[in-house]
């Protein structure tokens, strides 16, 4: 397909341009400038080929801004030598007519006949709407914009991440700008799988996360399954409990309603009974009631008399056989009533013993203490510990003779010190010598510096003439000039007296040998000399007949040359410039100074270092006088290191120590010997009474009072006895007979009450049977009236009683047995509170457990969180399996597409770059999808991957021959024309002229139009391609107008959004 | 009424008889109420909305037997869930049973699968009513006569129930012959060939028509397929009254019990009445690939919603459902006091997928949705993304010379080439164990629906799309 005419009538910028005849050149070019039109060419040719994009005229980034709709017409030639014609119009919605002209009897002619059956020489025009030209095959719009229509921006300035982009795209089976890429589709859809779930525990993934939910669910789940087989128990439990309560309650009504009748017939009938009883029994015993209504009093008041009689008479006999004891001292008490005195004595001693044994503990006590002190202290001073022989030493050491030689040791011990400071000072005033010595010139800069003085000095002299001459020119310049004859006149006769003077002073100094002060004069005396002569020489004529200007003008010249010769400028004074050179003149004249001194400052250091070893030689000899006295005792070597004043100290006041503990030791024998000669008397005192005393005597001092005491009241005891005893036994004689009166009356009395005791006979007995006989009596009359009061009816109910008795019924229960029936109900009623205890319990847990979360509602929850996990699975496997199709479909377009792509793309690369570059490679890497493009150089034997480092010019034009590849192979019958906007300007002039030459030949199979704003490409083309030149009007002047200048800028610019194919 | 082949639809109930025969057998045939099973919800509030929705939906059903003055209610089977029957519902379905059997109505209970008759089963122990009630719990059938309230004998019924849960024993064909002039009915709860969607239940006593055509009953109630329908082609009429409530997202519909009279001579007539407080829908949102944005895509399931209980509440127009708590029986107020549970399911293309596809604004379009429809007696809204993507043109892409027309070609082979298949399943797959390779290929063709279009969206740049 090639163009053959068209007709811009508005299209963006374009209006009215128009070419004709296109068809018979193999390549086209639009020449234009900047903005004139280029790439809005290539949307028209794009337009006529597929149609408005967009379809809305307001969207269209080429619609005019006058207003004007979007319209022309093209005319293509196809293959087989017919003619198609377009027509496109966009006003408001797409309008499209296509005309046929010629023989149809390709494919794309049938195809462009809505009746299908025009095989016909003909021209009819026909809508098409927006519809594509069906003859542009299977190369849709897209395809157009990628490998047709190419532009500088689609291959140049890529950098490196889009020149990745490039290369999947063009190689990565996702050439369409409308298409993602499969790396992009595919690692997209892995990331959303694996969001949502991933066969490795890693990740947080959307599956992880519910499985979370679930096991918890499940763990709930059994949980509430535990809860339900409990409460299925619990049914069971409660029904069990419910049976045994209401057993229970029955067993236990039977049983209250027997004790009941029993508790209200029994005490009636026990009553009677027991009334019979006791009237029967009382009757049998006494059957007449004799004796005293007190009998029991009676009797013990009989024998109360009796006993007391007895009790009266033995006390007497006692009496009698004390008194007779008593009246009689023991020989114990007699020997202890011997010796009253001595025991007196001992006791009076016993106090003073106990103050000595107190006052031997006190001083046991300091004597301790003194000896821990000691023991501290000489921890400090001796290196072990004292033995009795050497707290002896210590105690006769020479303590004067210790301090006279620790006097001499302390001060001896900073002799050396101070030497040593001695010979510090004396390095110090060596090495300020030194110094001083060292800043004197040597004998060259000595000449240096005196000559330079003497030129200071002469240039001071001359400067002095300057300055005088220049007062004496302003002076002659007064009106009194006159007065500079005798001024002139003086100056002459100063001059000799001058240089006499200058004279003398050199020669002094000379004399001197410039080591005074006449040394400073030198210079100055030479400078007079050499001033003096030069006056005395002038001629007076002369003087009288030069100006003094000229001679001022001389001196000056003299001081500009002397200042020269120093290298002083004109600012720095002369005064300034001799200080410094007489400082240094005075240093060469100190010289022999600083050379005494040196010699003495280190004569001096060497007596100093002399008298240090005397010192340190002297303070050891101090030294071993100390530790020489001291080696009698087991001094410390640490103390013995600095033998000083606190050393003798110490040792001063361990002597102290032992003295005082010395003293409390023979204090304590003291007072031991006294108290042991009181005990040994006590001792000797308790041998002769043969006593046996617990301790030692003077310990029971108060034990021998006590004894004492003792005797002495046996004593006064056995006079009072020896007066009583005729009285007492008067009184014994007169019991005796009172006593057997009363026990002949008792006697009478006990046998009566015998009589009352059948089996024993006994009268206590007998009166306990009365007793019992009356109280029987007193007793069945008492229940008879009780029981009227109680039981009211109690006639009936005996009736009643009997009756049932007479019936056989057991209403007698025993004790036992009413014991046990109410136990048994009080067991059975416990029981049953228990019983309803535990029902109640179980019925609480039933609740319990009910008011928690149920089975049902777990599986509920569960369920629904199974059925998110399902649908999350199989949103992951769908997007894994897409993920595979699209990887699928990428390989297989690779192996359906890219050789034959790449084998033509090497061919135009090989042509563009002259053979130099050979070969168009593509490597898949080991990351799958990652392709990468290599290019090979002929001399190079491996290939080159296409990125960096590789020109961009290189990659534009592997990008281009890609396209045009890419271009062959996705075209269908009809060759589309290929447009290419600007790509050739970063091409050398050798690949420019391949390029040009590759052109021409691929004009001859399709046409190519070039778009460009070079003229030389364009003669180039047109001269050596057969290139047909249109030249694309100018773009619009700019006017003072500002929407004026903008519309004629920017008049096919995208106003609202960027073009289509842009990049 | 509908034939073996089809659910019955929830067309108009027919009116209840005005003048039933006198001496006709009129019964309630409810089965698969399922008492204390688990209802497919995520949200605790609402399943214990829905768990009491269900135990209303039974007070409903007891009221209908008292109201309509039935002889008998049948129950054909998994009355309850055994291992989760709770005792608080235990003592409410024996309180129910009592007010029947105290009313004169005689309830037939036969075992199914999820409620065995077995020793150690919950049945065996449950403290059922004395009279008027009878358990069917094993195998052999048992004939329960039905009087009544003067004591003739109106009907008889005939029942099996199941002593184990898998139970693969084709007991309809045990049960004997129909004899004498009483209406005959038979209860039980089996699998029968026929049943539309008797696939997704186990394979309980399976039977066919011809077993049940065979004994020459005038009714059989059937129970264990929980999509109610009818078979009446040449035999007895057979229905499956569809469980009283729907506990998953799959039971759409209404849903209730038949009220069925059976006369000594004539046709026999059913009438469903919808009983369950809940319904289940699943709604498909019209014109989703004109749907730019949420704001749309809310507005249009709102629509969708509104139509569909419009839709109900004319089908219960003129339905007399009973009231609940035995309150007078009101449609109105039924249909008003209807409750929704919504399942949107989102397919195929929408200009909004790329907010369809997350995940979180999908949860947060349901919460409002649910919030929106709340006062409407919506419970819960529950979007479900079902492969929706944008608007792709395939056909345009087919057969091109690039990866997406490659990976169109691939997709259509992967639904006939096995080999193909399995060489591009994923290795792993998170919803398909792999060990059975036909169930792999099944599970992964499963995946292909709309696939093609899911990879146009991740092939074709959105902007050019």
């Amino acid at each position: 397909m090639r163009l053959d005419r068209f007709e811009i009538e508005t299209f963006g910028a374009l209006e009215n341009f128009r070419g004709e005849n296109l068809a018979g050149y193999p390549v086209l070019v639009l020449l234009g400038d900047n903005e004139a039109g280029k790439s809005t060419f290539l949307e028209f040719l794009a337009t006529m080929l597929y149609g408005f994009a967009p379809a809305d005229r307001a969207a269209h980034p080429y619609a005019p801004w006058s207003g004007a709709p979007l319209s022309g017409r093209a005319g293509f030639t196809l293959a087989d030598g017919s003619s198609v014609a377009v027509t496109r119009r966009l006003r408001h919605t797409p309008e499209g007519a296509l005309s046929v002209t010629g023989i149809a009897s390709g494919d794309a002619v049938a195809q462009d006949n809505d009746a299908g059956n025009a095989t016909a020489a003909c021209s009819a025009e026909r809508s098409i709407g927006n519809r594509p030209l069906d003859c542009v095959g299977p190369v849709t719009r897209a395809h157009f914009d990628s490998f047709h229509a190419l532009r500088l921006s689609g291959l140049a300035g890529l950098d490196e991440a889009a020149w990745k982009a490039v290369e999947e795209r063009l190689l990565g089976g996702c050439h369409l700008p409308a298409l993602n890429t499969a790396r992009e589709a595919t690692a997209g859809l892995d990331a959303r799988a694996a969001e949502l779930w991933r066969s490795t525990p890693r990740g947080n993934t959307r599956h992880r996360r519910l499985s979370v939910n679930l096991r918890r669910l499940q763990r709930e789940r059994a949980g509430a399954a535990v809860r339900q087989r409990r409460q299925l128990l619990l049914r069971e439990l409660l029904a069990g409990k419910a049976w045994h309560i209401a057993g229970t309650q029955e067993q236990l009504q039977e049983m209250r309603s027997r004790l009941q009748r029993a508790e209200r017939l029994l005490p009636v009938l026990r009553g009677l009974q027991e009334i019979e009883v006791l009237r029967k029994q009382s009757a049998q015993r006494l059957a007449v009631d004799d004796l005293p209504e007190n009998s029991a009093t009676h009797l013990t008041t009989l024998r109360a008399t009796v006993k007391e009689q007895r009790a009266t008479e033995a006390r007497l006999d006692g009496d009698i056989a004390n008194h007779e004891r008593r009246a009689t001292l023991s020989l114990q008490d007699t020997s202890i009533l011997g010796v009253e005195q001595e025991i007196r004595a001992l006791v009076g001693e016993a106090a003073v013993h106990n103050q000595d044994l107190v006052h031997i503990n006190d001083l046991d006590r300091a004597r301790d203490a003194q000896e821990a002190l000691f023991a501290e202290r000489a921890a400090q001073v001796f290196s072990v510990r004292l033995d009795g022989s050497q707290r002896e030493t210590l105690s006769r050491l020479g303590m004067a003779e210790l301090a006279a030689r620790v006097k001499l040791w302390e001060d001896a011990r900073r002799l050396p010190e101070l030497a040593q400071d001695e010979v510090r000072q004396a390095k110090e005033a060596v090495h300020v010598c030194e110094l001083d010595f060292e800043a004197i010139p040597n004998i060259d800069a000595e000449k240096k510096l005196r000559a330079r003085e003497v030129l200071l000095r002469e240039l001071q002299g001359r400067e002095d003439v300057l300055n005088a001459l220049k007062k004496d020119i302003e002076a002659s310049k007064a009106p009194n000039a006159k007065k500079d004859k005798p001024k002139g006149a003086g100056r002459r006769l100063l001059a000799p007296i001058g240089l006499f003077a200058a004279a003398g002073a050199l020669l002094a100094s000379l004399l001197t040998g410039g080591s005074t002060s006449w040394a400073m004069l030198g210079p100055v005396a030479a400078a007079l000399v050499v001033a003096g002569v030069v006056v005395l020489r002038r001629k007076p004529v002369a003087v009288a007949l030069m100006p003094d200007e000229a001679r001022a003008k001389a001196q000056g010249d003299e001081c500009t040359k002397l200042r020269t010769q120093l290298g002083l400028h004109e600012f720095e004074t002369v005064e300034s410039q001799l200080g410094p050179s007489q400082q240094a003149l005075a240093h060469v004249a100190a010289r022999p100074e600083l050379e005494r001194r040196l010699v003495s400052a280190r004569q001096r250091v060497e007596d100093c270092v002399k008298r240090v070893s005397v010192k340190i030689a002297e303070r050891d000899k101090a030294h071993a006088s100390v530790t020489q006295h001291l080696q009698v005792l087991p001094i410390a070597p640490s103390r013995l290191e600095q033998p000083g004043q606190d050393l003798f100290n110490d040792i001063e006041e361990l002597r102290g120590v032992l003295r005082e503990m010395t003293r409390l030791l023979g204090e304590r024998e003291a007072v031991a010997r006294r108290a042991r000669e009181r005990e040994a008397r006590g001792g000797r005192l308790a041998e002769s009474l043969e006593m046996s005393l617990p301790g030692n005597a003077m310990d029971s001092a108060t034990l021998w009072l006590d004894r004492l005491q003792t005797a002495l009241s046996a004593k006064r005891r056995a006079e009072e006895s020896s007066k009583a005893l005729p009285g007492l036994r008067e009184n014994f004689r007169e019991a005796t007979e009172r006593r057997a009166l009363s026990e002949q009356e008792l006697g009478l009395f006990e046998k009566r009450l015998s009589q009352l005791d059948f089996e024993g006979k006994s009268p206590e007995a007998g009166l306990r049977w009365l007793e019992q006989a009356r109280t029987w009596l007193k007793d069945a009359d008492a229940m008879e009236r009780a029981l009227h009061e109680q039981f009211p009816d109690w006639k009936e109910r005996g009736d009643e009683a009997r009756t049932a008795l007479a019936a056989g019924e057991t209403l007698d229960l025993s004790t036992e047995q009413r014991v046990a029936l109410v136990r048994n109900i009080e067991q059975t009623a416990a029981g049953l509170a228990t019983l309803c205890e535990e029902q109640a319990a179980l019925q609480v847990e039933r609740a319990q457990l009910s008011a928690q979360r149920s089975l049902c509602d777990v599986d509920g929850a569960l369920a629904a969180l199974a059925e998110q996990l399902q649908t999350l699975a199989r949103r992951h496997d769908r997007l894994a399996l897409l993920a595979a199709v699209v990887r699928e479909a990428d390989l297989r377009y690779r192996e359906l597409y890219q050789p034959p792509v790449l084998k033509a793309a090497s061919a135009h690369l090989s042509a563009i770059t002259g053979e130099r570059w050979e070969r168009v490679e593509v490597e898949r890497t080991a990351e799958a999808g990652a392709p990468r493009l290599f290019v090979k150089r002929a001399d190079l034997s491996q290939p080159v991957e296409a990125g960096q480092p590789l020109s961009r010019g290189l990659r534009e034009q592997l990008q281009f021959a890609l396209r045009l590849a890419l271009a062959d192979q996705m075209d269908g019958a009809q060759p589309l024309p290929l447009v290419l906007d600007d790509v050739l300007v970063n091409w050398d002039a050798s690949r420019s002229q391949q390029g040009v030459a590759m052109l021409k030949a691929l004009g001859a199979r399709r046409q190519v139009v070039v778009l460009t704003c070079h003229a030389g490409l364009a003669e180039a083309l047109a001269s050596r391609a057969g290139a047909h030149v249109l030249k694309l009007p100018a773009p619009a002047a700019v006017t003072g107008n500002p929407s004026a200048r903008t519309e004629a800028k920017t008049p096919a610019k995208p106003a609202r959004k960027p073009q289509p194919n842009a990049s | 009424m509908s034939t073996a082949s089809n659910p019955a639809p929830l067309a108009a109930p027919q009116a209840a008889p005005q003048s039933a025969p006198a001496n006709a057998f009129r019964f309630v045939h409810c089965a698969d109420v399922h008492l204390d099973s688990p209802f497919l919800c995520a949200n605790d509030d609402v399943r214990a909305r829905l768990h009491d929705a269900g135990r209303a939906a039974f007070r409903r059903l007891v009221e209908l037997c008292l109201t309509e003055r039935v002889h008998a209610l049948l129950v054909a089977g998994d009355l309850f869930s055994d291992e989760r029957l709770t005792f608080a519902t235990e003592d409410f379905v024996l309180e129910q049973f009592t007010r029947l059997s105290a009313a004169g109505i005689h309830v037939v209970v036969a075992c199914g699968n999820h409620d065995t008759g077995s020793s150690e089963g919950r049945a065996a122990r449950m403290a059922w009513p004395t009279s008027r009630f009878t358990l069917i719990s094993g195998h052999e059938p048992q004939e329960v006569t039905i009087t009544a309230a003067d004591g003739s004998t109106v009907g008889r019924v005939i029942g099996c129930g199941h002593a184990e849960a898998n139970d693969t024993e084709n007991i309809a064909a045990l049960f004997p012959a129909a004899s004498g002039n009483v209406p005959t009915v038979g209860l039980l709860h089996a699998r029968v060939a026929e049943a539309v969607g008797m696939q997704r239940h186990p394979a309980v006593a399976p039977c066919t028509l011809a077993d049940l055509a065979a004994t020459g009953y005038r009714y059989w109630a059937l129970g264990h397929v929980h999509t109610r329908q009818s078979f009446e082609a040449a035999g007895p009429l057979a229905c499956y009254s569809g469980t009283l409530i729907g506990h998953r997202p799959e039971e759409t519909g209404a849903h209730g019990a038949l009220l069925v009279t059976v006369p000594r001579s004539g046709a026999v007539t059913t009438e469903f009445r919808a009983l369950a407080g809940v319904r289940w829908e699943t709604l498909q949102v019209p014109g989703l690939a004109s749907i730019a944005d949420l704001s749309a895509m809310r507005a249009s399931i709102r629509e969708a919603f509104y139509r569909s209980a419009a839709a109900d509440a004319s089908v219960h127009a003129d339905c007399d459902a009973p009231a609940d708590r035995g309150a007078p029986a009101d449609t109105g107020a039924h249909v008003a006091a209807m409750r929704w549970m919504l399942r949107v399911e989102l397919s195929g293309s929408c200009p909004a997928a790329g907010e369809l596809q997350r995940d979180d604004l999908l949860e947060e379009l349901a919460e409002q949705l649910t919030a929106e429809l709340e006062p409407d007696g919506v419970l819960s809204v529950e979007l479900i993304e079902a492969g929706v993507h944008r608007p792709v043109e395939l056909d345009s892409h087919r057969g091109q010379p690039h990866v997406f027309g490659l990976s169109l070609a691939v997709l259509d082979a992967l639904a006939v080439d096995d080999e193909l298949l399995a060489s591009l399943a994923p290795a792993t797959l998170a919803g398909c164990d792999g060990t059975d390779a036909a169930a792999k290929r099944a599970y992964l063709r499963s995946l292909l629906t709309g696939i093609d279009s899911a990879a146009g969206e991740v092939l074709l740049k959105e902007t050019l799309a």
